[in-house]
């Protein structure tokens, strides 16, 4: 989108103008899609965090300052609006010191490579503390103590939610590399059941026949 | 080297899961409860306009209704006061002003009246009779009545609280006295029973007292109003002010129509058809105002007597005539958005067309008596009718997409002089179907 739509589509939406309203909602729908998908726990959580933090960008939409990148601000605001939804549930953590147990061994991550779908949804199985933590540290890349400041804990939490949420992912990452071949082998497990007992079928009713 | 590791994990999310927003399709059904979200939010904001629309509205018919019954009372008793004269002048000023606010009465409608008020205020001017009629100063002056009592009321309920405190004192010295000096129950019954009483003429009282309150809180009631609807016309300005400044929207349609063409009444109508384009420019949210031109084939039907041609004027009366004209239909319209939302948009429209008659043939019909045969008329380019038709329309729009929408137009014709060789009322209405496209603002350099 040029700037100058873009700046369009912003004036109509100051008049309240639906359509623009609409046009902007669908030209930044993706794009805060995949913020609110990170923090929440599955789609429909994200859009409902999503809807509420375009609201935002509606009625405060007379306070971004046009100085600065338009998609930015939406992405400040979409973020801002997840840490909130789950801000009741942000002080779960692990209560001892972490410091030592943060050394874990990544050099054993498969080096296959993983698509969105398969990441978002490791993500999403996070619980919602590790979730956020994980989110703002490693792929907003906050510090541990913006982080503390922002959600309102203690560094050390956010340090043992960081490191709880890395553990449970790199489970996830390891474990995904065998998940297909588990499931094939039940497949065959189902196939050969099924072989055997529709031949033992034809073996009964011949017997029958004759 | 830990930091290296760590890393690793972590990478591999922020490579995932960034520049996902191609992976991610649209919903309606998200936008749908965030328009839910969206109403909510405005609701508010939507039932205060809604109120303001109403209000004004409602003042103006209010304006309009006196004024209409000053006016017509001045036109039945014409010794009348100046005052009143000038009282229903202020007032139809008032009324101009709210027409030029919500623009939906035009101008010229106004014009006969202050004209006969002019009229009316010559008449006024001469040496007034001795029965004025009271009534006109009481519109003057509304307010007097309601304030002469208030004159005599203060005192009345400055006294009933007085009263009130004497007794409420009384009561407890009474109570209080008896209390202490006798302790036998048959006392205390007594003074219950007269406090009792007591108590019964404080709230008579205090009830007549209120009465006289209530009388008075009625003026400053209206005053609230009058002030209420003044707000309302200002933010009604302000509201008007903002959305001028809204950048003009640009759309064209295309559009076919068929529709009855008669003379004179729809008894006998034939069905012509329309092609045309339309270019409209929306100035504010609710004020379009479009032009364009139309390929109009309008067959009808006449009687000699509605068809006065000078050119052609045989000894014998045809029977009838039939006439087929091609016509280019330049309109020039406005119209106002009375509805908007969601897809759909109702507007209504009115303005006038100019007709170039490209081509127009006639065919004239005698009786089998005279023994004439038909005779066939085709006159070219001859004919022009500049803003002489009289266009209403109404507009459904029921959008597609964000460039395209339907349009259903239903439209009536009118003419004010008469069309073609003849000079004939052809009168037109129908049904147009189209496709507006909707430009934006995008041939706007940037």
């Amino acid at each position: 989108m040029g700037e100058a739509e873009l700046q369009e589509l912003i004036a109509g939406c100051l008049q309240h103008n639906r359509k623009d309203q609409k046009m902007l909602y669908k030209a930044f729908y993706g794009f805060s899609m995949s913020i609110c998908l990170r923090y929440a726990g599955n789609r429909y959580e994200a859009s409902e965090i999503m809807n509420q933090g375009f609201l935002k960008v509606f009625t405060n939409l007379q306070k971004y300052d046009t100085g600065r990148p338009f998609i930015a601000w939406v992405g400040r605001i979409m973020m801002n609006t997840s840490v909130d939804y789950y801000r009741s549930n942000l002080k779960l953590s692990l209560n001892d010191d972490l410091d030592a147990a943060e050394d874990i061994g990544h050099n054993d991550l498969p080096d296959q490579k993983l698509n969105y779908d398969d990441l978002i949804g490791m993500i999403q199985q996070l619980p919602n503390a590790y979730r956020t933590v994980f989110n703002l540290f490693a792929i907003e890349g906050f510090s541990h103590e913006e982080i503390a400041t922002q959600l309102g804990i203690s560094t050390g939490t956010s340090k043992s939610n960081l490191f709880k949420a890395r553990e449970k992912l790199k489970n996830m990452v390891i474990n995904s590399g065998r998940l297909p071949d588990a499931n094939s082998g039940d497949s065959q497990h189902n196939i050969v059941a099924i072989g055997a007992i529709s031949i033992s079928m034809s073996v009964l009713i011949e017997l029958i026949i004759k | 080297m830990k930091e290296k590791s760590e890393n690793k994990l972590d990478q591999l999310f922020k490579d995932g899961v960034s520049g996902s927003e191609d992976h991610i399709a649209f919903r309606e059904e998200d936008w749908e409860s965030m328009e839910q979200l969206l109403d909510g939010k405005s609701n508010k904001k939507a039932i205060l306009f809604r109120i303001i629309y109403y209000a004004s509205g409602i003042a103006a018919l209010l304006l309009l209704a006196i004024g209409l019954y000053l006016y017509n009372k001045e036109k039945t008793d014409p010794t009348n006061t100046n005052l009143q004269s000038k009282n229903t002048k202020n007032q139809l000023k008032k009324d101009s002003g709210q027409n030029d606010h919500t623009g939906k009465i035009p101008a010229a409608k106004l014009q006969p009246q202050q004209e006969s008020l002019g009229s009316n205020n010559t008449q006024s001017q001469t040496p007034l009779p001795l029965t004025t009629p009271a009534k006109g100063r009481k519109h003057q002056y509304p307010g007097i009545i309601p304030f002469k009592g208030y004159d005599s009321l203060p005192m009345d309920t400055v006294a009933a609280r007085a009263d009130n405190l004497m007794a409420g004192k009384t009561i407890k010295d009474k109570a209080v006295n008896l209390a202490t000096n006798n302790a036998l129950a048959n006392n205390k019954a007594q003074t219950k029973n007269t406090a009792a009483v007591d108590t019964v003429l404080d709230k008579n009282k205090i009830a007549s007292a209120n009465n006289g309150v209530k009388n008075n809180t009625v003026i400053p009631d209206t005053i609230t109003q009058k002030a209420a609807a003044k707000e309302a016309k200002k933010q009604l300005a302000a509201v008007k002010a903002s959305a001028v400044k809204n950048r003009p929207q640009f759309s064209i349609s295309v559009l076919a129509a068929s529709d009855a063409n008669a003379v004179n009444s729809f008894n006998h109508s034939q069905t012509g058809t329309n092609y045309g384009i339309q270019f409209s420019v929306r100035l504010t949210r609710k004020l379009i105002i479009s032009t364009g031109a139309a390929y109009a084939i309008k067959p009808y039907s006449a009687s000699s007597g509605s068809y006065n041609s000078s050119s052609y004027n045989p000894s014998i009366v045809p029977t009838n005539i039939q006439a087929n004209c091609k016509v280019l239909d330049i309109p020039l319209n406005v119209s106002y958005q009375l509805y908007s939302k969601g897809n759909n948009a109702i507007a209504l429209g009115t303005g006038l067309s100019s007709y170039f008659m490209l081509k127009e043939n006639y065919r004239f019909d005698y009786s089998a008596e005279s023994g004439w045969k038909p005779y066939n008329l085709e006159i070219r380019n001859q004919n022009t009718h500049l803003f002489s038709v009289i266009n209403i329309n109404a507009n459904y729009q029921r959008r597609i997409n964000s460039k395209f929408s339907l349009v259903v137009q239903p439209y009536m014709k009118l003419p004010v002089t008469g069309i073609g060789n003849g000079r004939v009322d052809l009168k037109s209405t129908g049904v147009a179907l189209g496709v507006n496209w909707n430009i934006g603002s995008a041939l706007r350099p940037k």
